[in-house]
């Protein structure tokens, strides 16, 4: 509580005057009267004294002091005064810790140039009496000190000196959690609302939401980034796409590329190079085809390394590696009594739509004049044909089999039912995703039972499985228990979904691209049990599929699987820097500052009106007091 | 102050007391008795009897019934009027006008007596005697040169009513009305004096003098209430009180109580009671209050 006028309180001289006023006031007022015989009768007749009537002159004084000392109040003007947080300086700094501020100039990196600032600061402001917090925004956002003191001053100075030790272990290969800082920044100005926000980063932003953002970059700082590369199919021949950019300084730049296993040729490569010329922190792109490599036409390559040769500030953007050269080749092989052109065209189909992950090769048997092949393929279907022997090397779809062996799981029944029949759909498959069964009609099929390893997808009428699916470690097997002649399936858009459903079961990808950005989230798929992923610091197994990982380290990863056949398939794919890392130049449009309930300003309490109202208050009770005493 | 002047007395000329029929009372005056005697106004008739005077005999009833009778009369006495005059301190020191009112009253009680042919005495009640120093008036002269007197009686000390009555020489007995004027604000035995008169077969009336400030006290707060009756500070009569609104209500129920106990005990024993305040009209008090309880008509 306030006082605007403390010489108010000579009001509470008041209280001197009451005083006086009751020393001189006589006790007894002399009355004469004719006789006091009827005072003295009407002591019969006076009613028992209310308790209250025996202290109601100490309450008549008390309430005429009180009314004296709200009166004195009221002069004084009291106020209670908002709150207001202590005046002493409050800091909290964000450090950016993205992979931008490893830049460096003169062995120091900017991180180490921001780090060192923020211990100069805090000297300052815990010799002040301040307190000061700093957060690092790395891969994630956390607190490197909380509302440090002089007091804790040197376990805030040793965090950082341990951060500065290792800067590149300090950062992230991505961009900082700026949001996730500001979070936390957030909690802390719950405390101290009136805390300073500085953001130590390496980036200009047009709008920085009143934060104060300092800027450590040094203007000598310049940036050549490949900032992306990508293989462009062209009439079967890949031509390399770079765009490279030089931030901060123009330059006259030589891009390489350097290939290995050109055209399939085992441990061939070539170098080639492209000069470019680069300002305007514009980004430039360079292509690699037959004009820039001499006239060599490249049509596979194991994986392409791509590379500038500059001593710019920030090295971890001067490669990019190009894999997804070679395709892996699977090979179908469709052999059938009386082979049918909508599974020639089903494969033909597949083929051109997934040219991009795989080479298939396609080989058809007719086992009238010929016997197929159980060995030696990726993909087999067999139509109405009968089988000894199931191949052991590869998926097997078998289509109204004549006969199988028992190691298939499958018993043909000595029936063949035939009428005009819908089928059912049987348990949620991938294969079956989207197929709506009682499109298909089927005129005839032959009784069949499938052993508990297999699945069955789709039904006839009374519950008997036409189409199943086992797919075990050891073997792959699909099984249709109709002929497509006898069913309408290959005139709906059911059949190819099925072919190509089954294919991408069984043929799954294990990445949809070869590029990535440092943070960001990967689906990995796998033909075998396990896939193991290798690269970066990173060694994992994984076993449940889809699985995702996150990518926080740029560069080369290698995931690993070995098929049931024993075959082992090996993948790269490269994740780079994100670009807005690698540009020095450009500013960011807007920070996200941390939200901070406002501070209430001039919000100061008048307490004249109860005290105003305390004093009328008092005044009637003064008066009710009185007249009671009357 | 005084309400005694010519015209005060001119308004009650048209006035007299209404005294009991069964006084005694002396030959003379004007108020009819139960007893016959030798007016002309004819009561009764009553059958002759050896030794009455047969001139009395009416002729005019032997003539019908063979029988003698003779009329009879009504009696006409005189009766004596005593006022009994509280003279303490109470009735007159701090209020004058309080005095001046029991002395008007005792006055014009006083004049209808004599206009009446009455014979009046005043008997002044100081401490425990009663003084009668106008001794027994019978014609107009004599009564107003004692008014004049009477108006200059101070009213100091103070009076036992009991002791003043009963020790009085001149009570008398059976022969007229006895008027006690006074507040009644004592601690004496009022009742002896009541009881006494009564006992002496005279017609009582009470008259209960109270001043306007004695039925609505007007002072409050802390107060040293000062008796007039009182000898000094210490006197116990006086009294510290802080007067409050209870106070005031209670003193309200004594005085209404004392009034009260005043009138139902002469109620009781056949006497008549009238309080008036000092500010009532004389008048007023005089053709409404004695009216209405029957002493005048």
């Amino acid at each position: 509580m306030n006082w605007l006028v403390p010489l108010g309180f000579l009001g509470l001289l008041g209280l001197l005057a009451l005083l006086l006023i009751y020393l001189i006031k006589p006790n007894f007022q002399k009355k004469s009267v004719s006789s006091t015989y009827v005072w003295k009768l009407s002591f019969r007749f006076q009613k028992k004294r209310n308790p209250i009537t025996r202290v109601q002159d100490i309450l008549l004084l008390i309430c005429q002091i009180l009314a004296i000392v709200a009166l004195a109040f009221i002069m004084a003007q009291p106020v209670l005064e908002a709150f207001r947080p202590a005046a002493v300086t409050q800091k909290v700094c964000v450090l950016d810790g993205s992979v931008s501020m490893l830049a460096q100039t003169d062995g120091e990196t900017r991180f180490e140039r921001a780090a060192g600032q923020i211990r100069t600061l805090a000297r300052q402001v815990t010799q002040e009496g301040g307190e000061i917090s700093v957060i690092l925004a790395g891969e994630d956002a956390e607190y490197v000190s909380v509302r440090t003191t002089a007091d804790t001053l040197d376990e805030l100075s040793a965090a950082l000196e341990e951060l500065c030790a290792s800067p590149a272990a300090s950062c992230t290969y991505g961009s900082a959690d700026i949001d996730g800082a500001m979070e936390l920044a957030e909690q802390v100005l719950a405390q101290t609302p009136l805390a300073d926000v500085m953001f130590y980063t390496s980036k200009e932003y047009i709008d920085d939401g009143g934060v104060e953002v300092v800027n450590v970059s040094d203007p000598s700082e310049y940036n050549v980034a490949i900032l992306n590369a990508e293989p462009l199919l062209v009439e079967n021949y890949y031509t390399f796409s770079v765009d490279v950019a030089s931030y901060g300084r123009d330059a006259d730049l030589t891009v390489y590329c350097q290939v290995y296993g050109l055209n399939g040729v085992e441990n061939a490569e070539e170098l080639y190079s492209v000069r470019v010329w680069l300002d305007g922190d514009t980004p430039q792109n360079v292509l690699f085809n037959a004009e820039t490599t001499g006239g060599t036409a490249i049509f596979a390559y194991e994986s392409a390394y791509i590379y500038v040769r500059a001593e710019d500030s920030l090295g971890y953007d001067n490669q990019f590696y190009l894999y997804g050269g070679t395709k892996e080749t699977v090979r179908i092989q469709y052999a059938s009594s009386v082979p049918n052109i909508f599974f020639r065209a089903g494969i033909m189909s597949l083929r051109e739509s997934l040219r991009s992950r795989w080479n298939i090769e396609y080989v058809e048997v007719n086992t009238q004049y010929r016997e197929a092949a159980t060995s030696g393929f990726d993909f087999y279907i067999f139509e109405s044909v009968s089988l000894p022997t199931l191949p052991t090397d590869g998926v097997v779809m078998l289509v109204n089999p004549l006969s199988v062996p028992d190691s298939s799981g499958i018993r043909l029944e000595n029936y063949v039912r035939s009428g005009n029949m819908y089928l059912s759909r049987g348990e949620d498959h991938p294969i079956t995703e989207g197929v709506d069964a009682s499109k298909i009609f089927v005129s005839e099929y032959a009784g069949m039972t499938l052993s508990d390893d297999f699945t069955t997808l789709l039904t006839a009428v009374r519950g008997e499985p036409v189409l199943g699916v086992r797919n075990d470690e050891d073997t792959k097997l699909v099984v249709m228990a109709f002929e497509v002649q006898n069913s309408d399936i290959t005139l709906l858009l059911e059949f190819p979904r099925i072919f190509f459903q089954t294919f991408e079961y069984f043929f799954p990808s294990t990445i949809t691209q070869y590029n990535f950005e440092v943070g960001e989230s990967v689906s990995l798929n796998a033909r075998a049990p396990e896939l193991k992923v290798s690269g970066q610091g990173t060694q994992l197994t994984l076993t449940q599929f889809p699985a995702t990982i996150r990518l926080s380290a740029y560069g080369t990863y290698t995931l690993t699987q070995t098929l049931f056949t024993g075959r082992d398939v090996v993948e790269n794919f490269y994740v780079k820097i994100p670009n807005s890392e690698s540009d020095f130049a450009t500013p960011v449009e807007a920070l996200t500052a941390p939200y901070v309930e406002p501070v209430p300003e001039n919000e100061d309490y008048d307490l004249l009106i109860w005290l105003a109202g305390a004093l009328v208050l008092l005044l009637f009770a003064e008066w009710a007091f009185n007249r009671h005493s009357i | 102050m005084s309400y005694l002047n010519d015209e005060f007395f001119s308004r009650l000329e048209t006035l007299a007391l209404n005294l009991r029929a069964d006084l005694a009372g002396f030959f003379g005056g004007k108020h009819l008795v139960k007893t016959y005697g030798q007016t002309v106004e004819f009561a009764d008739y009553r059958e002759y009897m050896l030794g009455d005077d047969i001139r009395r005999i009416d002729w005019n009833l032997y003539s019908r019934f063979e029988r003698f009778y003779i009329k009879l009369f009504t009696d006409e006495r005189q009766m004596h009027v005593r006022v009994f005059l509280d003279c303490s301190a109470s009735m007159g020191k701090e209020s004058p006008k309080k005095g001046a009112y029991a002395v008007a009253t005792a006055a014009a009680l006083g004049f209808l007596a004599i206009h009446n042919t009455d014979k009046v005495s005043f008997k002044l009640m100081k401490g425990e005697r009663c003084e009668d120093p106008f001794g027994i008036m019978f014609g107009k002269r004599t009564f107003f040169d004692v008014v004049r007197r009477l108006e200059g009686v101070p009213f100091e000390g103070d009076t036992d009513l009991g002791a003043a009555v009963t020790g009085c020489a001149d009570i008398g007995s059976s022969d007229g009305l006895a008027v006690i004027i006074s507040d009644f604000f004592t601690d004496s035995d009022w009742k002896k004096a009541v009881d006494y008169l009564l006992y002496k077969k005279q017609q009582v009336l009470l008259v209960q003098v109270l001043s306007p400030e004695e039925i609505d006290p007007l002072y409050v707060g802390r107060v040293h209430l000062m008796d007039a009756e009182s000898e000094d500070l210490a006197d116990p009569r006086n009294m510290r009180l802080r007067i409050t609104r209870g106070m005031q209500q209670a003193y309200e129920d004594a005085l209404k109580y004392l009034i009260g106990e005043v009138g139902s005990y002469c109620r009781m024993r056949g006497a008549d009671f009238i309080s008036v305040r000092c500010d009532t009209p004389i008048e007023k008090m005089l053709f409404e209050e004695l009216l209405k309880v029957g002493i005048m008509e």
